[in-house]
């Protein structure tokens, strides 16, 4: 009898997710359809759902008429992996010292990482602006990488700090009485063990990134320079020729490598961001 | 093992700092072009620099292409002293004013002879791009604020002539009717058919507003030589959009999309529609050229109209200054050059001629009139400023969140405190 | 891979903080502080020049009259710019917009992400397939979905108003939802909580994982029902995640801005201006950088009040 209650209720649970799922995932649905459809079809009242016939004219369109695709999406990679590079090693750095050393000046610096936390990136916006206009790094990949590498750091000191602190103590121990110096016992020793903890940084930081509008949108004004999140809406606004078939096929096309990596990598994915979000 | 992990990822972040140190090494004969990314798309440039390296032999072309354009970058930039183009194509000329108050602009006073003599512009385009009565920007891209009327479905309301042409409202009071005739609802009583949309959005707004202040009264000023909002013709524009969207015969589509309007358009959803002349190509590819007429604001035969452009500057730090300006009036403003833009996107250039060779087209043929009566908004430094408020304001009262006169009131006291002085 | 049990927090047990020997304390002492610091120096030298410095320098811009085209460079003004600011009848509806967007945002997230973390953390058949769907618009650009949007929600050509007047036979509830100031805020924000419920689940869901098997163990043999594990088992142990998507989902409310400006710029009038849109307008349109600046601190002060409110709140209970 108890089963039976079971079987009723889990099939009750299936059936929301089933809705849901389609509910979340519609609009992504719609975008691909509307990228099948010719224009006439598009703006044609009563609307169509599935497509009358599927023509390919409007990702030709993205590929002849909008060379800036590929290096919008060249540029948000680069932006993506330069700030991780830098993301990484220093947030590992300084998680371990914050995690496991002690010295004057660690709460001050744990204080100053919970603070900046809680203040909204525009704050910083308008200096940062003026600094990177002074130092030549406005249209260029690294002015944002930068930028964005600040910003993330203070995540991924947090996320490492608890990582490291949860080795036992007797490891560091061992390699120190086998004659380890702190890098040694930090890189070779510790930093392998942490290795969900770094996990859990890439994938916040690499969130963050990617979507990043704000600054993006007002750091880099060559198309050149900019990145998917800013390159596809500013289409829309000034083109003045971008209809909704052909923005449908370019969105379709930049959100599909990332949805295919967060499909294939989704149980790692929510992994880390699950142990990232315990610390953070 | 620690140092080899060290030395690659110092390596990585020597690479990464490189990619940002390498500068270009300018050569002493390239022109440098920034534009809107969309502007080399619409516009030969290629073709032209070919051309002009006909004539300039050892002439290099480089484009730069920018997203959405702001002006605050490049001001910056060029008040640093630092190269970004030889030409830059800017969205409007009211922020020449922004550089001329920096004096970051060189003019174009000593090469406007013979062919190029003042006197052989359109007057409202040159006017926009003099500051002190120095031409600092050629006027490109331009456009007038017109009506665009569907033929077809005019001669359905009765509103066409015996070659079924629209005849254009004398007064708004008239383009109401034609507006009553011509929309459609179905039994519901919801509107399957506008009888206009307008384009409200963003600068368009501003752009609508003084277009129907100049056509009904003539100038865009008040007695006092201020921006007019408080005229009765003023109360009336307004009163005529409150009242059109409330009975459902004015699309508000473009309250937050600027696409709104062209796609009534193009799909039929409105027969008249309120935005540049321009407009009338891109709706004619879809519902055919035939079925399309620019027709003149009430009063706009007489009073003219509001146009506007962007123009092409040359700043002050510009590595081929006098290569730069040959090139634009030589090559953009050249008539292969404006013609290809007409028929293409149905864009203006500067130079009267290149518009007069067409005028027995229909179309052509009012643009060119308007054109020639058409004035351009004043630069002011609080420009910006005084377009949010409109937008704000007058979106409120197309919502009918308020009345019109409370609408002129809630404008007129927020720009007081701003600089809306025209910069002659 | 570390084994769960070991891995509670250690603190030095001993009691030396510094884990040497008593013998050559002070040198020993200062190589530790100097190696210590070594490791965060990277790291707080970055955040000093991209953090600390520009901090400190918005603070000055924001009580300084700085126009990016007129001024040399920014004269101090005091308090002027947050004086204007009260007086700014736009700024008082972007800071009442903003407010709006949170009050409405925080509860459908909270609850919307919880509902879902216990689906999620149901273990039924599909759970993975429903994992990947639920969680897929973590991925996807708010800019991006921003125009995603806008054309769904479109008047005209929108597949939202024709599925209500086609599909479910419900013309009456077609609506310019863009374009309507009682709407316009509203499809906003289910922009937002698309986009980001999928955080929120997360951070419930490692709370679930976290309440040991043994409390539920304990209860089945009490014999409670469903509903009576949900409030007095479940609920009551995640008032850690509570407090952590609660914060974030106020900052997240209050930093919104990225589907604004895509969806709306602010429009129609002011509907949907809030103060992120309305601090950048000033200063990269109207060129008045110490009254962005102003705006951009005003919202900070809100985003942190508001956060320590809800701390206070949840706290006591804690305990």
């Amino acid at each position: 009898m108890r089963k039976k209650n079971g079987n009723k209720y889990r099939v009750l649970i299936f059936i929301i997710g089933v809705l849901v799922s389609l509910v979340i995932l519609s609009p992504i649905i719609w975008i691909i359809l509307t990228s099948f459809k010719d224009v006439k079809e598009i703006y044609s009242i009563p609307l169509t759902i599935w497509p009358r016939k599927f023509v390919w004219t409007n990702y030709l369109a993205v590929v002849k008429g909008l060379p800036e695709f590929p290096v919008y999406f060249f540029n948000t990679i680069k932006v993506t992996i330069g700030t991780l590079l830098l993301v990484l090693p220093m947030s590992a750095a300084a998680g371990y010292a914050l995690g496991r050393r002690e010295f004057p000046g660690k709460a001050a610096i744990n204080l100053f990482i919970i603070a900046i936390l809680a203040i909204p990136y525009l704050v910083f916006l308008i200096p940062l602006y003026i600094i990177e206009d002074v130092l030549n790094m406005l249209d260029t990949n690294i002015g944002l990488i930068l930028p964005y590498t600040a910003l993330n750091l203070p995540l991924g000191i947090m996320i490492m700090q608890g990582a490291y602190r949860e080795i036992p103590s007797e490891l560091e121990d061992s390699a120190r009485i086998d004659g380890a110096n702190a890098f040694q016992t930090w890189f070779q020793i510790m930093t392998p063990l942490v290795i969900t903890g770094l996990a859990a940084v890439t994938i916040f930081t690499f969130v963050a990134v990617w979507e990043e509008y704000l600054f993006a949108r007002t750091f880099m004004l060559n198309t050149s320079a900019q990145t998917l999140a800013v390159g596809l809406p500013s289409l829309r606004v000034e083109s003045k020729s971008w209809a909704y078939g052909t923005l449908s096929a370019a969105l379709t096309l930049s959100l599909l490598p990332i949805s295919f990596v967060f499909i294939v990598l989704r149980k790692y994915f929510v992994e880390g961001m699950l142990r990232g979000s315990v610390k953070g | 093992m620690l140092k080899k992990h060290r030395t690659i990822i110092m390596a990585v972040l020597l690479l990464v700092m490189l990619g940002l140190n390498i500068t270009s090494l300018a050569k002493s004969k390239t022109l440098k072009v920034t534009a809107e990314a969309w502007y080399f798309n619409k516009y030969q440039l290629e073709e032209a620099a070919k051309r002009f390296q006909v004539d300039h032999p050892g002439v290099d072309f480089e484009w730069s292409k920018a997203g959405d354009f702001e002006v605050a970058p490049l001001m910056l930039a060029w008040s640093r002293n630092r190269y970004i183009a030889d030409v830059a194509i800017v969205a409007s000329p009211s922020e020449a004013v922004a550089f001329q108050a920096r004096d970051l602009l060189l003019s174009f006073d000593d090469v406007l002879v013979g062919k190029y003599a003042k006197e052989n512009w359109l007057q409202g385009f040159l006017d926009q791009c003099t500051i002190d009565g120095k031409v600092y920007a050629i006027p490109s891209d331009a456009e007038v604020m017109t009506l665009i009327g569907r033929k077809d479905f005019a001669k359905e309301a009765g509103l066409t002539d015996a070659n079924g042409n629209i005849i254009p409202a004398k007064d708004l009071n008239e383009l109401y009717s034609y507006l009553q005739k011509l929309t459609i609802k179905d039994s519901s009583g919801k509107t399957t058919r506008y009888g206009m949309t307008v384009n409200w959005c963003s600068e368009y707004m501003v752009y609508a507003y003084f277009s129907g202040i100049q056509a009904l009264k003539g100038s865009i000023y008040d007695k006092n030589g201020n921006l007019d909002f408080s005229s009765e013709e003023a109360l009336a524009l307004l009163e005529f959009w409150q009242k059109g969207v409330k009975e459902g015969l004015i699309s508000t589509s473009s309250l937050v999309d600027h696409s709104g309007p062209r796609n009534d358009m193009k799909s039929g959803l409105a027969a008249i529609l309120w935005e540049d002349h321009a407009r009338v190509i891109e709706i004619g590819q879809v519902v055919g050229k035939d079925k399309m007429q620019i027709v003149p604001l009430p009063g706009a035969e007489k009073n003219g109209t509001v146009s506007y452009t962007m123009s092409l500057m040359i700043p002050k730090n510009a590595k081929n200054p006098q290569l730069a300006k040959e090139f634009v009036l030589e090559q953009m403003n050249a008539e292969w050059f404006a013609h290809d833009l007409m028929d293409r996107w149905g864009k203006l250039l500067g130079l009267k001629s290149n518009l007069e060779a067409r005028k027995d087209d229909p179309i052509w043929g009012t643009v060119y009139n308007l054109a020639n009566k058409s004035v351009g908004l004043p630069k002011t430094v609080d420009h910006a400023k005084m377009v949010d408020i409109m937008i704000a304001e007058i979106h409120n009262m197309l919502k009918m969140q308020q009345t019109p006169e409370k609408t002129l009131a809630n404008i007129r006291k927020q720009i007081k405190p701003l600089n809306l002085k025209p910069i002659k | 891979m570390v084994k769960r049990e070991t891995s509670k927090p250690v603190v030095n047990k001993i009691g030396n903080v510094y884990g040497f020997t008593m013998k050559k304390r002070d040198t020993r002492k200062r190589k530790h502080i100097m190696v210590s610091w070594l490791f965060v120096l990277p790291a707080v030298l970055f955040m000093a020049a991209f953090l600390l410095y520009p901090l400190l320098s918005a603070l000055r811009i924001s009580f300084s009259e700085y126009n990016f085209v007129y001024s040399e460079k920014p004269i101090f003004n005091g308090i002027n710019n947050y004086i204007q600011l009260f007086q700014d009848p736009h700024f008082i509806v972007s800071f009442k917009n903003t407010i709006y967007y949170t009050l409405v945002f925080f509860p459908l997230f909270m609850f919307v992400s919880l509902c879902l973390a216990l689906l999620l953390n149901s273990k039924v058949r599909g759970n993975s397939v429903f994992q990947t769907a639920i969680l897929l618009p973590i991925v996807v650009p708010l800019s991006l979905a921003g125009i995603m949007f806008t054309w769904i929600f479109s008047q005209d050509f929108g597949i939202l108003n024709h599925l209500l007047a086609n599909v479910f036979h419900l013309p009456q509830l077609q609506h310019f939802w863009l374009g309507d100031i009682k709407t316009a805020m509203n499809s906003l924000i289910a922009v937002g909580l698309w986009k980001y419920i999928g955080f929120g689940i997360i951070l419930f869901l490692s709370g679930l994982k976290a309440i040991s098997s043994d409390i539920y163990e304990a209860a089945k043999v009490d014999g409670v029902n469903a509903w009576q594990k949900l409030f007095y088992v479940t609920l009551p142990n995640l008032k850690g995640s509570f407090l952590l998507v609660g914060i974030w989902g106020i900052i997240q409310a209050i930093k919104v801005y990225d589907q604004v400006v895509v969806m709306t710029n602010g429009g129609p009038g002011t509907a949907t201006s809030v103060l992120y849109l309305y601090a950048w307008k000033n200063a990269f349109s109207f060129f008045n950088m110490g009254k962005g600046e102003a705006i951009a601190f005003f919202t900070a002060v809100l985003a942190i009040i508001i956060s320590v409110i809800f701390n206070l709140i949840l706290r006591p209970e804690k305990g």
